[in-house]
Order: structure tokens, then C-alpha cells, then sequence
């Protein structure tokens, strides 16, 4: 747990991109939120690896996102039963229905409907909020850490080891 | 596009993909077990045991060893277990949200079996509530029921004390009435004076028509005088006819008073409601009740799966928590699950039964096919059974099922809770058959059944020893065969039960005489008891009964007397002092011509 929090550390005080960083916060976000065993989500899997977004911010959030998932199932749940569920919808889910990758898609399960919209919706929010917050961070906040005595001490703890030693300096 | 990709991560997504290949390869057998033991514990609150979970990749099948399910309400019995499971799963139909079976085997399976220890119930335990064996017992000892006759004379409100003494007030009323109106009657001094007052008018002589006016006068006072007394002879005949009506009603009241208590005592100590049905419903209604609750306890534990997705297109999802599938319209519709073809072996005390089921869903209206069971006995030298039965649920809910059943050499014995009963079957040998039909009737299924039943080289207990108890058992056991027709008729919940057995007439037989004997030396001991009441009371007014007599006869020879007066006398004397007057009149006529 230390050592995927120190990435993380490591990545906000990186060369690395903010958006590298803040995608990677969204991309964990879809996987964190839905049902974990959804094709969706082996897209999900795919993208996190192949686009060059910083995989242990990925994990990390992939963990968080999977705690806020398991307190709003129920409300996914209900969004997805009446998105399902409206009568004004019924043709348009009745026609995707009849494609197979739909149905392997689980898209009309409840809650993986519920949750794949949210989290599509709050998609770009979490990227443009991550970078932004990165931002701040490494002007103001990295700063004005570095000067407390704390800071200093850490330095010669264990954590500024393995810090140091993951870092490559 | 180097910039946005690294080719290299295909290597990473290709690790985690066989990590979670892998891991699912190797657990899950023991994810299945675990799902099933939790899943199971929770939604049945009770313990649920997997003794293995093994998965088959080619073709997928899935094998589940010994299985056992805690009773809640009797955590040292599984309410189910079976021995093997095999089930050949379609995995594509699964990976998109169905659970399609195409075959399963089952072997081993068996109801209410002992467990090794007691399983854990999570749920609050039924068996705490007082069963309705204990509350009610229609054959409650009859002899000890019975009253002592002075007890009911003293204690309980009886009609024919009340009735002799209203007797008795209304001979007084009435005595009272006639003795106000015999007062006012012309006695015997009245009538010789009217009659000596008529005497001195009419030997009055007429010698003037002044003379006849006055004579005429003179009897007109006295006749309206006797037309007075007439009327009050009149009113008193009234008024004795209407005592005497009224006492010849409070004599038959009271005559009527010891039959209504009769009535009244029986009803209240229920001294003709045991009927010999009762003992008939006791031995097979109530046995037939238990198999039919037991059948009713795993329709409650299964309703909500037959429930299930009959209206999910338009209701919210039955648990948020987990979501579910809804699924729509299609070109070859399937149910969200169903069991194409299974084969169930059956433990039960009579033998293996061989179940082949067909279609086991509760979505038939998407294939349009029932629910086919044939269940068939195995072993030659246990009891036989043939049963079939179809099962269709309609899409507005309705269930439409029928069936019929031949079974023979069935050995039934009873177990120590029976032999507690009052009255039981220890063991007999019982053939049956019959059929049902389930079918939607107003806004409830609506069951039809019946049911025959033969019992041979029966052997009945009873557990008092209450003498005529005793007897029914010895006619029911020299018996060789007793045929039972039961027939159900109603809600499927709650259907009404219609027992007519050879049983009743020789329980009647048996009971009758032992029962109504005792009766009737009760009914024939408190009768005499009350009649005697009667009597007395009846004694007691004779002498009023004499007085009133003599007042009906004095009545009579007053009006009599007031009649011989009115026609001899009055009717009379003025048209012969008329006819005197003229003739004296003529003769001086004559002499003056």
C-alpha cells in the first residue's frame, strides 16, 4: 500500500504530464465504478495500458473509485431499472437488444447501466478537475510542503528511501 | 502516435487478463461453493453446506457434492440436501444475463433428513408459535365433559323453573281479572227480584191505555236493568275465555320448557357436536394437512423465484443492491432461466423415486411449452408410484398445472410424535390415486382434487383410555380395508377439505351406541328432574284450574237465567196487556152500537 501511494507521489512531483495523470484518474474511475466482469470495462483495461497514462494512478484509482462504487450501487441501480424501465425507450432498448454484443455487454443490467453512464458522464469533469488539482498542487502546494521541518525529517525516513530508490535518483 | 502509445503495455493487459484467467481457473470451484453457502445462508436464513464445488471447462459443467440445507424452523433436519449435482450450463447464454441449463443431473436428493450436528438458523425459528394441536381437540373427553344434573339445575338458567312460575303469576293475573267482573254480576238475591218485580208488573191490571204506558214504562226500566247485567255476563265470558287462553299458553310453555332446556344443555356442552367425521379428519386430515403444509412451506421458499420476472419489464428491480437483468422482446425468446431437461433421483422412506422433468422455468408463455414431471418409483419390492403432472405459468401470473397419480404398497407407519396423538396410525398399507387441476379463478388459483385412498392391514393406537375410544380402535383394526375419498376443493392456499371414509360409519356405529347410551340416561335423568318441576307446578294450580271452573259455570247460569227472563217474560207481557186493553175496548164498543 506504501509503495502504490508512493507512486502516486511520485507521479504528481513527475516530469509526467497532468493529463497523463488525470486521464489516468478517469479511465480508474469507469473501471472503479461499474461491475468489475463487464466487456466495458476489458476496453477500459486495454486503453489504460496501451495509452500512455500512468498506470500506478490508474490502480490507485481504479481502488478508490471501487469503495465510492460499492456505496452508490443502489442509486446506479435505480437510475439504470429506470432508464430500462421508460416506456418512451422501450423500442430504442428493444432494438439494441436484438445484438448480441449488447446483451454480452450486460447493458441491460441495471446496474452497469446505471454506473457506465455516470461514470461516462463525470468522465471528462474527473480529467479537467485532476488536471486542474495537479496543477495547483505542483505550484502551490509541493512548494510550500517542502519548506515545513517535517518535510525535512522525512527526508531521512524509510518512505524518502523508497521514494528516492522508485524515483531513479 | 509513439507519443500517446506504448505498444509495450499490450504485454501488461495480456498479464492481468491470464492473472484473472488464471485465478478463475484455479477458484472456481470454491468461488461457486462460497457463493452458494453465503448466498444460500442468507437468502434462506438458515446454515447451507457445500461439501465441493468442481468446474468442468469442456463442455462447461458445473458438479456440486453433497449439499445439505438447515430446516430454520428445526435446525438438526435439512430441509433439502442431495449427494450430486451435474450441471451442463450454456455459457453463452450466461455470459449475456440467462441462466440456461440444458441438463442436470441430480442424485441423492432427500427431505427432512438428520443432520451430524445442528445448523445454524439465522432467521427468528417458527417452532416457538403454539401449534394447532395443542390449542384444539375436537374429541375432547365426552364423559368427563358432562355436567352432574344437580349442577345444572342449580347453576345454569333454565326455562322450566321460569315457566312454572310465570304459570303461576298468570293464574293470579287472571284470577284477579275474573274476581273484579264476578263482583259486578247479578247474583241470585238480583235475578229472584228482577224475577219477582216482573211477577208484580204483569199482574197489574190494565183497565186505561194510561195503565199500559205505565206497565210499559215499568218493564222497560226493569228490562234495560237485566240488558245491563246481560252485557257484564258478556264482558265476563270474554274475559274468562281470554284467561283460559292465556293460561292453556303458560301451561304449554311449561310443558315445552323441559325440551328447550334439553336443547339448551346439549348445545352448550356440546353433547351432539362430536361427529364421527371428526376422528377422520383426525387420522387422515390432519396427516394430509401436515404433507399438504409441508408442500405449501417449499412453495413460500420457492414463490419468489416463480415470481420473479413475470412483470420485470415494468417493475423496479426486486433488489437495488444487486441490480438484475431486463430483459425484452426477442426473436426466440428464452426465460431468465430455465432447465431444459433434468433428471432427479429421490430418497424417500418408501423407496428411490426417479423424477424426469421437462422445461422448468416460470416464463413458459416465451416458449409456450408447461413444465413436465413424471416421477416414477425404481425399486421393485418398495412401494410403487406413477405420477405426471404439467405446470404452466401464464404471463399475467396465473398458473395453470394438472396431474395424476397411481401409487400402491405404500407402507406407512407413524412416528413417537403420532403415537402421541389420540388417535393415530401406527402402520398401515395404503394405495392411492387421483388427480388435481390448478386453473385461475376470479383473482386466485383455484384448486380441484380428488383423491382416493385404500388402507389394508391397518393397525390404529389411541393414547387415552377412554372406553369408547378404545372400542373405535378395535373396529378399526379388525378391519382388513377401509376406503377414504378426500376431496379438496378452493383457494390454493387454503383449500376445503372433504373427507368421506369407511371409517365414519364404523366410528358412528362404535360411537353411537357407546355415546348416545350415556346420553340418553343423562337427557332421560334431567328431564325427569325438570318434569317433576312441571308437575308440581301443574299440582299447584289445580285448585285455581277447579275455581275457575265454577266461575265458567256460574257464568253460564247466569246468562241463562238472564235469557229465560228476557224471552219468557218481557218479550211477552206488554202485547198481552195490549191484546187485553183492546178487547175490553171492542166489547164497549159493541154495547154502544
Amino acid at each position: 500500500m506504501i509503495t502504490t501511494l508512493v507512486k502516486l507521489f511520485i507521479a504528481l512531483n513527475s516530469e509526467n504530464s497532468a493529463k497523463q495523470i488525470a486521464y489516468a484518474v478517469a479511465l480508474g474511475s469507469i473501471i472503479g465504478l461499474t461491475p468489475l466482469f463487464s466487456l466495458h470495462n476489458l476496453v477500459v483495461l486495454i486503453l489504460a495500458f496501451l495509452i500512455r497514462v500512468h498506470l500506478g494512478t490508474f490502480f490507485v484509482s481504479w481502488s478508490l473509485f471501487s469503495l465510492l462504487g460499492v456505496m452508490l450501487t443502489t442509486s446506479f441501480s435505480n437510475l439504470g431499472a429506470s432508464l430500462l424501465n421508460l416506456a418512451s425507450l422501450n423500442d430504442f432498448w428493444t432494438s439494441l437488444y436484438q445484438i448480441t454484443l449488447f446483451k454480452l455487454a450486460h447493458f441491460h443490467h441495471t446496474t452497469t447501466l446505471g454506473s457506465l453512464i455516470i461514470s461516462l458522464i463525470t468522465f471528462m469533469p474527473i480529467t479537467y478537475l485532476s488536471v486542474y488539482l495537479i496543477n495547483k498542487y505542483r505550484q502551490h502546494v509541493m512548494a510550500f510542503i517542502m519548506k515545513f521541518k517535517v518535510v525535512q525529517s522525512l527526508k531521512a525516513s524509510k518512505f524518502y528511501s523508497v521514494y528516492q530508490s522508485l524515483s531513479g535518483r | 502516435m509513439k507519443k500517446y502509445l506504448r505498444w509495450q503495455g499490450a504485454v501488461g493487459f495480456l498479464a492481468v487478463i491470464a492473472l484473472f484467467a488464471a485465478f478463475i481457473y484455479l477458484f472456481a470451484g470454491s468461488l461457486i461453493k462460497l457463493s452458494i453457502e453465503k448466498g444460500g445462508s442468507w437468502y434462506l436464513g438458515a446454515e447451507v453446506n457445500l461439501a465441493q464445488a468442481s468446474v468442468d471447462w469442456s463442455p462447461v459443467t458445473l458438479t456440486l457434492n453433497k449439499l445439505e440445507v438447515t430446516d430454520a424452523n428445526e435446525p438438526e433436519f435439512n430441509l433439502v440436501e442431495f449427494n450430486n449435482a451435474e450441471i451442463k450450463l450454456d455459457v453463452w447464454q450466461y455470459l449475456i444475463g440467462k441462466t440456461i441449463i440444458n441438463n442436470l443431473e441430480l442424485t441423492g436428493l432427500a427431505f427432512h433428513t438428520k443432520r451430524s450436528s445442528p445448523g445454524k438458523v439465522y432467521l427468528e425459528s417458527e417452532t416457538d408459535k403454539p401449534s394447532e394441536e395443542d390449542s384444539e381437540d375436537p374429541t375432547s373427553d365426552k364423559e368427563l365433559s358432562l355436567p352432574s344434573v344437580e349442577d345444572i339445575l342449580a347453576k345454569e338458567e333454565l326455562i322450566t323453573p321460569e315457566k312454572a312460575k310465570a304459570l303461576k303469576t298468570t293464574y293470579q293475573t287472571e284470577q284477579e281479572k275474573l274476581k273484579q267482573i264476578k263482583d259486578t254480576l247479578p247474583n241470585k238475591e238480583a235475578l229472584a227480584e228482577y224475577k219477582a218485580k216482573i211477577n208484580e208488573i204483569t199482574s197489574k191490571k190494565v183497565k186505561t191505555p194510561a195503565d199500559l204506558i205505565e206497565l210499559k214504562e215499568a218493564l222497560d226500566v226493569v228490562k234495560d236493568k237485566i240488558k245491563q247485567d246481560k252485557a257484564l255476563v258478556k264482558q265476563a265470558k270474554e274475559q274468562l275465555a281470554e284467561s283460559k287462553e292465556n293460561i292453556q299458553t303458560a301451561i304449554k310453555e311449561l310443558k315445552d320448557a323441559p325440551g328447550q332446556d334439553w336443547d339448551k344443555v346439549k348445545n352448550k356442552y356440546q353433547l351432539d357436536s362430536f361427529e364421527a367425521d371428526d376422528i377422520a379428519h383426525i387420522l387422515f386430515g390432519e396427516a394430509g394437512r401436515e404433507y399438504y403444509g409441508y408442500a405449501e412451506k417449499v412453495y413460500q421458499q420457492l414463490k419468489p423465484l416463480l415470481d420473479k420476472d413475470s412483470q420485470a419489464e415494468d417493475e423496479a428491480p426486486a433488489n437495488p443492491e444487486l441490480g438484475q437483468f431486463v430483459h425484452f422482446t426477442e426473436q426466440d425468446p428464452l426465460p431468465s432461466w430455465l432447465v431444459k431437461a433434468a433428471q432427479v433421483e429421490i430418497l424417500t422412506s418408501q423407496g428411490k423415486l426417479l423424477a424426469d422433468i421437462k422445461e422448468l422455468n416460470n416464463q413458459h408463455w416465451l416458449r409456450d411449452l408447461p413444465t413436465q414431471v413424471h416421477l416414477a418409483s425404481t425399486q421393485k419390492d418398495k412401494a410403487k408410484v406413477r405420477a405426471d403432472l404439467t405446470f404452466y405459468k401464464t404471463q399475467d401470473a396465473n398458473i395453470l398445472s394438472q396431474g395424476d397419480w397411481d401409487v400402491s404398497n405404500l407402507k406407512v407407519s407413524s412416528d413417537k410424535q403420532a403415537s402421541k396423538k389420540k388417535f393415530s396410525v401406527q402402520q398401515t398399507n395404503l394405495a392411492s390415486s387421483g388427480s388435481y387441476k390448478i386453473e385461475p379463478k376470479q383473482k386466485y388459483s383455484h384448486l380441484t382434487s380428488q383423491i382416493k385412498l385404500n388402507l389394508t392391514d391397518s393397525e390404529f393406537s389411541s393414547s387415552t383410555n377412554s372406553g369408547w375410544q378404545q372400542d373405535v380402535i378395535t373396529q378399526l383394526n379388525r378391519k382388513d380395508a377401509i376406503p377414504v375419498k378426500i376431496q379438496l376443493s378452493g383457494k390454493l392456499a387454503n383449500p376445503d377439505w372433504e373427507i368421506d371414509s369407511g371409517i365414519s360409519q364404523i366410528v358412528k356405529d362404535t360411537m353411537k351406541a357407546k355415546v348416545d347410551d350415556k346420553l340418553d340416561q343423562y337427557k332421560a335423568k334431567l328431564n325427569t328432574k325438570l318434569n317433576e318441576q312441571v308437575q308440581q307446578s301443574l299440582n299447584l294450580n289445580q285448585s285455581d284450574a277447579a275455581e275457575l271452573t265454577s266461575v265458567e259455570a256460574l257464568l253460564e247460569d247466569t246468562d241463562q237465567a238472564i235469557n229465560d227472563l228476557l224471552k219468557a217474560k218481557l218479550k211477552s207481557v206488554t202485547d198481552e196487556k195490549k191484546d187485553e186493553l183492546k178487547e175490553k175496548l171492542k166489547n164497549k164498543l159493541k154495547g154502544l152500537f
